[in-house]
């Protein structure tokens, strides 16, 4: 049953809100598979009305309609003749009347009626023996007495036609209705198929799509892995470096550290002496000094190499030690840096003491219980008196002297050394040619590489005897040019050869000039304890 | 397969072509195509504009720019059924109306009778060549016959979201969704609300430029109880509209195709139309799944009050709409076929 509004704006309202339920209700376009036909099913199995061929000109059987019951042929008749439902009241009256007058009794009582005739009229419709038809009941539904008593045979009349006709009538609407039937049939299954055949188009473009899209889908996943593969890969590498970095930034923490307490001693020392502000010129320079060496040591602690590579190298001097070792106890290490060779030199029962001009460094070896003075090299050689040491050694000290000042160490050595003590000089070595063009200059306060047939020379001209050149160091066997041709030889022997060397001498026989010279050398030790600063511009630290 | 759809963009006024336009470019990239839309900005003056347009189209070769080789070339408007390319085929939404039978010859310009002059030379030039004509509908394919003595085949397509559309009980009132536009003469609807005996309401939803002119006829005829101008309204709104009319009212003047007569019928509603509506009148069958009524707001009230009569009947004739859409095969896939259909 139709809903009824009050008024139209309710009517709004209503179908407002049907609407915005529709949007919850709504969240998929597609509507749910087989709807279609199951609107087919319904259609299929419903009941088919009789149909009329011709609305216009219709037939009697199909006015009459013998298969249908009252009503329906009340309803038919109504909305063919009158255009409109059948109404309860005429309903209920024709129903009464039907059994007693038969239906074209019925038929020719609507015909009368002027809103028949109208609506026939507009619509154009001609229904057959109309007149026939309307007039006998016009005639007998009249007002009147005669009308009255001539009523019944009439209907009499009328219903004995439609019996006599009914036999016929049936025949022809059965055949009509099954045409009709057939009809509808044949419409229904065109409508199947054509649902059938969008469906299978709708399924056959779904499919495609889904295909496409997996395959879409398998490559836009491979590429990930390999992304990601990539990306581990990266990340390992990346972990790899970081770890480096990690090592080189620990190795470099405790010369950082160092350099820092430096700066910080350096500070405090002008700050102690207030009357000393402003600073003289000197002072200026001992406070750059002082920052130099502090750069220095944390150059030496990134470049350098592991302790243990370090005492590996200085345990190939054993035959220098051994042969020390019977000139007696005594040894000075010139520029001892951080006490590797003065370690080894207390472990083989030697009395271990050493000179760095790098106060950093002196007090890292005071730390370690080194006996170790913060001075001039020279001026502690000077101070030592003569046939007193058993070994004297330099550790890359040699480069970084002008010549001069390297001259008088040698000097001083060999008249510090006692008969057969030993001298050892350590520097890099320029044979190899990577070394004389390019490592040696890493450290900014080197001065020119020297060769060992220099060194070997100046050690003999000072009268040092078994003097002596040991290489050290080689570039690792990978580096070398592969081959041993003799230019493969000279190849890697000129650019992976030793990276170092050293000179080594015993100080041969005494001699009475040396006593004389020392007790001058005594004086001048006294004089420059007072200023060691003076000497330092001379002077190269270690 | 490569297909490019030609089609024209007029700023910010968007319809029926919009949807038309995107839905095919869709429908072809659905189907596992490539498609790519191109739009030229279109506008209705100065005539200058269009001529310019005109002759920039026919400079146009899509055989293969930039060495791209395209399959086919679909065109749906005037002026891009200009273009050059060896398999073009030409589906006609409209031409441009205004030249042809929206022509009003006393009040013409010498500009526009040059350019009308220039259209039809142009037409007769491009759709006469193109490997397939289609129209949008059979009106559309007359109006060709007519003005530019070619043979067009009507291709219909579904309108937006078709499967969407329901019925539901009848709330008793006519629904009437179209842009007020003269055109679409929603004025004879409201007018016929004067003769109705019946008490059925109307409802006319949509906007446009016509609302004023339409709400004043209204508070002129004192019809504010009976017929409403309820605006504009959302997707589901029009669906709910639709499934509770007791019957659709859709009188255009000689309307191209109309997706208001095809939603009416997926919504099982019979239509009320006009003898001069053009598109609807090739679907609405009369007295079957609706009334086909000369523009007179006299028999439109009577259709109505005969639909309210028989409510029973109007029903059926609403599912028997929906059973004729149906059999006429207004689908997506078929339109896709036939535009791509090598023969």
């Amino acid at each position: 049953m139709s809903k009824t509004f009050n008024d139209i704006d309710s009517l709004i309202d209503r179908l407002k809100s049907v609407a915005r339920q529709l949007d919850l209700d709504e969240p998929s376009a597609e509507p749910p598979a087989g709807v279609d036909r199951q609107q087919m099913l319904e259609r299929l199995n419903a009941e088919p009305e009789i149909p009329i061929k011709n609305p216009w000109n219709p037939r009697l059987e199909e006015l009459v309609t013998p298969l249908s019951n009252d009503p329906a042929f009340l309803q038919r008749s109504y909305r063919l003749l009158l255009g409109r439902d059948v109404d309860p009241v005429g309903l209920q009256s024709y129903l009464t009347e039907l059994p007693r007058c038969g239906r074209l009794y019925v038929l020719g009582d609507l015909l009368r009626a002027s809103e028949c005739r109208q609506h026939l009229n507009n619509k154009g419709i001609v229904i057959p023996h109309q007149r026939l038809l309307r007039l006998p009941v016009r005639i007998v539904e009249r007002p009147g007495i005669m009308s009255k008593l001539i009523r019944p045979p009439v209907r009499l009349v009328y219903r004995l036609v439609g019996v006599l006709m009914r036999p016929r009538w049936r025949e022809q609407e059965r055949l009509a209705r099954l045409e009709a039937e057939q009809a509808r049939r044949n419409n229904i299954l065109q409508d199947v198929l054509i649902e059938l055949e969008n469906d299978l188009r709708r399924h056959d473009s779904e499919l495609e799509r889904d295909r496409a899209d997996a395959k879409d889908q398998n490559a836009r996943l491979q590429t990930q892995e390999e992304q990601l593969e990539a990306q581990q890969e990266q990340m390992q590498s990346d972990f790899k470096q970081t770890g480096q970095r990690i090592n080189e930034l620990e190795r470099h923490q405790p010369a950082l550290w160092s350099a820092l307490q430096h700066q910080r001693r350096a500070v405090e020392r002008l700050v102690t002496d207030p009357a000393q502000l402003p600073a003289t010129p000197k002072q200026a320079e001992a406070l750059s000094q002082d920052l130099i060496d502090a750069y220095y040591l944390a150059f030496e602690d990134a470049c350098r190499g592991s302790e243990a590579q370090i005492a590996a190298h200085l345990r190939q001097y054993q035959p220098q030690i051994d042969a020390a070792r019977q000139a007696g106890k005594k040894t000075l290490d010139v520029g001892c840096g951080r006490g590797e060779w003065l370690k080894l030199l207390a472990n083989e029962g030697f009395e271990a003491r050493g000179v760095d001009l790098n106060v950093a460094m002196v007090d890292h070896c005071h730390t370690l219980g080194f006996d170790v003075v913060h001075d001039d090299a020279i001026a502690e050689l000077r101070r030592q008196p003569d046939d007193s040491h058993a070994l004297i050694s330099a550790f890359h000290i040699a480069e970084h002297l002008p010549f001069d000042v390297l001259y008088a160490l040698v000097d001083e050595a060999q008249r510090v050394l006692a008969p057969g003590g030993v001298l050892i000089m350590e520097t890099p070595n320029p044979e190899n040619i990577l070394v004389g063009s390019h490592t040696f200059y890493h450290d900014p306060t080197h001065l020119n590489p020297l060769t060992p047939t220099a060194m070997s020379f100046l050690l003999t001209y000072h009268g040092f005897a078994e003097v002596e050149v040991r290489r050290f160091n080689p570039y690792p066997e990978e580096a070398k040019v592969p081959g041993n041709d003799p230019l493969t030889e000279r190849v890697n022997g000129h650019l992976c050869g030793p990276q170092d060397f050293a000179v080594v001498g015993l100080k041969a026989a005494p001699t009475e000039l040396t006593a004389q010279k020392m007790t001058e050398e005594e004086q001048n030790v006294e004089a420059s304890n007072d200023a060691p600063a003076d000497d330092k511009s001379q002077e190269a630290s270690a | 397969m490569r297909v490019l759809v030609t089609a024209n963009l007029v700023p910010f006024l968007h319809g029926g072509a919009d949807y038309h336009i995107e839905g095919v470019t869709r429908a072809l990239k659905v189907h596992g195509h490539e498609a790519e839309l191109l739009r030229f900005p279109f506008r209705f003056q100065p005539e200058s504009d269009i001529h310019r347009l005109m002759e920039y189209v026919e400079t146009l070769d899509f055989t293969a720019p930039n060495g791209q080789a395209i399959d086919r070339t679909i065109s749906l408007q005037f002026p891009g059924y200009g273009v050059n390319h060896p398999e073009h085929v030409v589906w006609v939404m409209h031409q441009h109306r205004a030249m042809y039978e929206l022509w009003e010859d006393d009040k013409a310009t010498k500009e526009q009778r040059e350019l009308r002059k220039a259209i039809h030379a142009f037409d007769k030039r491009h759709l006469g060549r193109a490997k397939a004509l289609f129209a949008n509908s059979r009106r559309v394919a007359e109006r060709m016959a007519t003005y530019n003595d070619l043979t067009a085949r009507p291709l219909y397509h579904p309108p937006f979201d078709a499967e969407r559309f329901y019925c539901d009980e009848d709330w008793g009132y006519v629904f009437c969704p179209s842009r007020l536009e003269s055109l679409k003469r929603q004025d004879l609807l409201i007018e016929a609300a004067r003769h109705l005996k019946s008490p059925v309401r109307i409802l006319i939803a949509g906007s446009g430029g016509q609302a004023e002119r339409y709400q004043r006829l209204i508070e002129k005829h004192k019809l504010s109880d009976r017929v409403r101008l309820t605006g504009r309204f959302s997707e589901a709104e029009k669906r709910a509209w639709y499934a509770h009319s007791l019957a659709v009212f859709f009188g255009p003047k000689d309307e191209d195709y109309g997706y208001i007569t095809l939603e009416a019928m997926l919504s099982s509603k019979p239509v009320i139309t006009c003898e001069d509506s053009g598109g609807p009148r090739e679907f609405v069958q009369h007295d079957e799944t609706g009334w086909v009524l000369p523009p007179e707001p006299e028999a439109i009230a009577a259709a109505i009050d005969e639909a309210y009569a028989n409510r029973e009947r109007s029903a059926q004739m609403g599912r028997a709409g929906l059973d004729a859409y149906h059999r006429a095969g207004i689908t997506w896939p078929q339109v896709v076929e036939r535009l791509l259909d090598r023969t």
